[in-house]
């Protein structure tokens, strides 16, 4: 899908982040402006601790920028209490993330609803919803099955309903073939993909594997904090 | 989330750690039963004492004793100071306290010593006898049957709950009116039914009467209710004093003693016209030279004692909560520092740092409410052992006590309500660390 600036979902605009190490004070993002766009599938690329994963946190409400806005349909995320920025979180964001974060000790079906749980979904509703999610990321047949008891692959395919199952208009996966081998890894990203181009969702692929980003509409290049490099893969 | 929900996520935690919940849980069910028995026996010795003095109306009367010096009439017995002077309690005193202001009242009783024992006509269960010579205006309260109809009614009794029931006859104590109970006297009685040796009576003769008792046939025409006098055995005053004659022969000439002429009343009964005149009737007694011992006073220094008691027990079963929720609070502690990375993955799915402290202290109310609630059935399981087994044996002792361990229905929600209380204090630290928990630092650790 080729991206269009007046479809603009996510709009960032000079943002930094610094965090405390010890009594150091180390700058995680410095002025960064960026536009994402609707149903857009863009990488983030870059080295480990380049920064790319807190622009994710940032554009996902898990942390505040020191500086800067981050505006989501145009309604900047700044002063928004804990309320309203969780529910942003349960309601326009799905997270993956590369450790898979799923609770180990409860059930495929379980760890899909939790969303929903938080969502206040009534319990048969949200159980239809998550079997209906676990069944297009193949997993039907193993929703009594605990996290735990699941191969890697099948980990994060879990994580992939669950980040998918309240309707995100945005999917942050951050390095989610990271823990897996190329062919589980190529899967997962034929999965982001479709989501991206057939559902019209917003998918943030952090990554530092160039291959996978090249899968992209777009990708950024990120180092030490700053947005160096932008490309689109639209054409290509 | 919903409620449902918030119980179910907690669950789920109380059971990924069996090891530790348990043992977290048992300890809230030991505090909880000493905290049940405690206020159990503290409720039934309430009751008791209740049970002892009756209706609030037996708290307005005072008994009157010759002696100034009262203290064995106190239901802790004591010491008695004889006092020489005294003066003897007969019909003149039992007509001047009568006029005495607030009184409303004033009855005498006799202390029957010539009657030992009685046993149910064709039983072989023996009671020693705590006969009383009472007026038949006495006024005893009934729970079956009638009061005397005259002074001089002979061969006629009430006898006191306490006996009904050891009889077997406490659910339905109306059964024994009517029927028969055989008094045996003591030994070398001369009291009225007695067959007394006659003036030329040889040593002998005589020896063989001191060694042997009469027997009296008496039939039960009332019970008494719940009270001071459910230990008692009562009879008309007429017929105490036939008793209490003795008859012999002196020079040949037969004689007879009314000994409660001779010696007085044991004590005279007098009823106060309210509670709060009770205390300047009982200083007008005093000012008249005769001892006294009011209900209200006893009863005040038994709830007083009681109060102590409760107070005392009631530390040490809140000292053994409090240690129980101190246990509590490391568990959830624990809970929190092993579910940092849960913690995170519920507010990255959008859950607020409020439902994150509601979780924590749904789980910390869920194991005080399970821990209480075990507790509760425990204790109450042990408070039945209680009355079953150490009330028997205090039964055997001569005590009266019906139950000594009542676990009445607000103790079994209170104890619960207080346990779950507990338990939510204990989960509110650890609760507010998980809020506060950074959920970035949670995911990427």
């Amino acid at each position: 899908m080729s991206s269009r600036p007046n479809d603009t979902l996510i709009h960032i605009t000079d943002i930094s982040k610094k965090y405390r190490r010890g009594h150091e004070s180390v700058d995680a993002l410095h002025s960064i402006s960026l536009d994402i766009y609707k149903g857009e599938l863009l990488a983030i690329v870059g080295p480990s601790g380049s920064g790319k994963t807190t622009l994710t946190h940032i554009v996902g409400g898990l942390i505040t920028p020191d500086m800067g806005t981050v505006e989501v349909e145009g309604r900047p995320l700044k002063g928004r209490r804990d309320k309203q920025l969780s529910s942003f979180r349960n309601s326009e964001v799905g997270f993956i993330f590369q450790n898979f974060s799923l609770i180990p000790y409860y059930t495929v079906l379980e760890n899909v609803t939790l969303p929903l749980v938080v969502a206040k979904m009534a319990p048969r509703e949200r159980r239809e919803l998550a079997k209906e999610y676990l069944k297009l990321v193949g997993l039907e047949k193993r929703i009594h099955q605990r996290a735990n008891e699941l191969s890697g692959g099948e980990r994060q395919r879990v994580a992939i309903a669950r980040a998918l199952v309240n309707h995100p208009q945005i999917i942050i996966a951050d390095e989610p073939t990271g823990s897996l081998d190329s062919a589980r890894g190529n899967e997962i990203m034929a999965i982001l993909e479709t989501l991206s181009h057939t559902r019209g969702i917003t998918v943030l692929v952090v990554t530092h594997d160039t291959k996978l980003a090249a899968r992209a509409d777009r990708s950024i290049h990120i180092q030490d904090g700053h947005l160096i490099k932008e490309e689109s893969h639209a054409n290509q | 989330m919903r409620t449902s929900d918030y119980l179910m996520v907690a669950l789920k935690d109380i059971r990924r750690q069996p090891l530790r919940s348990g043992l977290t849980i048992f300890a809230l069910i030991i505090s909880t039963v000493i905290l049940v028995l405690m206020a159990a026996i503290s409720v039934g010795g309430r009751q008791a004492i209740t049970e002892q003095f009756g209706p609030s109306s037996g708290l307005t009367s005072i008994a009157v004793t010759p002696n100034q010096s009262n203290s064995s009439l106190s239901p802790f017995g004591g010491i008695q100071e004889v006092n020489s002077h005294a003066a003897k309690l007969d019909d003149t005193t039992v007509t001047t306290l009568a006029k005495l202001p607030h009184v409303n009242s004033a009855s005498p009783q006799a202390h029957i010593w010539e009657l030992a024992n009685f046993s149910l006509d064709g039983s072989d269960k023996q009671f020693v006898a705590q006969a009383e010579g009472v007026p038949s205006d006495a006024k005893l309260p009934l729970t079956a049957g009638v009061a005397f109809t005259s002074n001089d009614q002979a061969n006629v009794a009430i006898i006191g709950l306490s006996y009904a029931k050891a009889l077997g006859f406490g659910d339905n104590p109306t059964q024994l009116i009517g029927k028969t109970i055989n008094v045996t006297t003591q030994k070398g009685y001369r009291g009225i039914g007695a067959t007394i040796p006659d003036a030329l009576a040889t040593k002998t003769t005589l020896d063989a009467f001191n060694q042997q008792a009469t027997t009296l046939k008496v039939q039960i025409i009332g019970v008494t209710t719940t009270g001071p006098n459910q230990n008692e055995l009562f009879v008309p005053i007429g017929w105490a004093h036939a008793i209490r004659t003795i008859h012999y022969y002196d020079a040949g000439m037969s004689k007879q003693t009314d000994q409660i002429a001779e010696n007085g009343y044991t004590t005279i009964k007098v009823m106060v016209d309210g509670t709060a005149n009770v205390a300047s009737v009982s200083s007008a007694i005093e000012a008249l030279g005769y001892g006294q011992v009011s209900t209200l006073s006893q009863v005040q220094r038994l709830q007083q004692l009681s109060a102590t008691m409760w107070m005392i027990l009631g530390a040490v079963a809140i000292i053994a909560v409090v240690a129980a929720a101190l246990g509590v609070v490391n568990t959830m502690l624990m809970a929190v520092s092993e579910q940092r990375y849960t913690i995170g993955v519920w507010r990255a799915c959008g859950a607020r740092r409020r439902t994150m402290v509601a979780l924590f202290l749904t789980e910390s109310a869920l194991l005080g409410f399970i821990g209480g609630a075990l507790g509760v059935a425990i204790g109450m399981f042990a408070g039945r052992f209680v009355n079953e087994y150490v009330g028997v044996l205090l039964q055997n002792q001569g005590f009266t006590l019906t139950n000594i361990a009542i676990v009445p229905p607000w103790l079994v929600g209170g104890t619960i309500v207080v346990t779950t209380i507990f338990g939510i204090i204990a989960g509110a630290y650890p609760a507010y660390r998980a809020a506060r928990q950074d959920p970035v630092q949670a995911l990427t650790e």
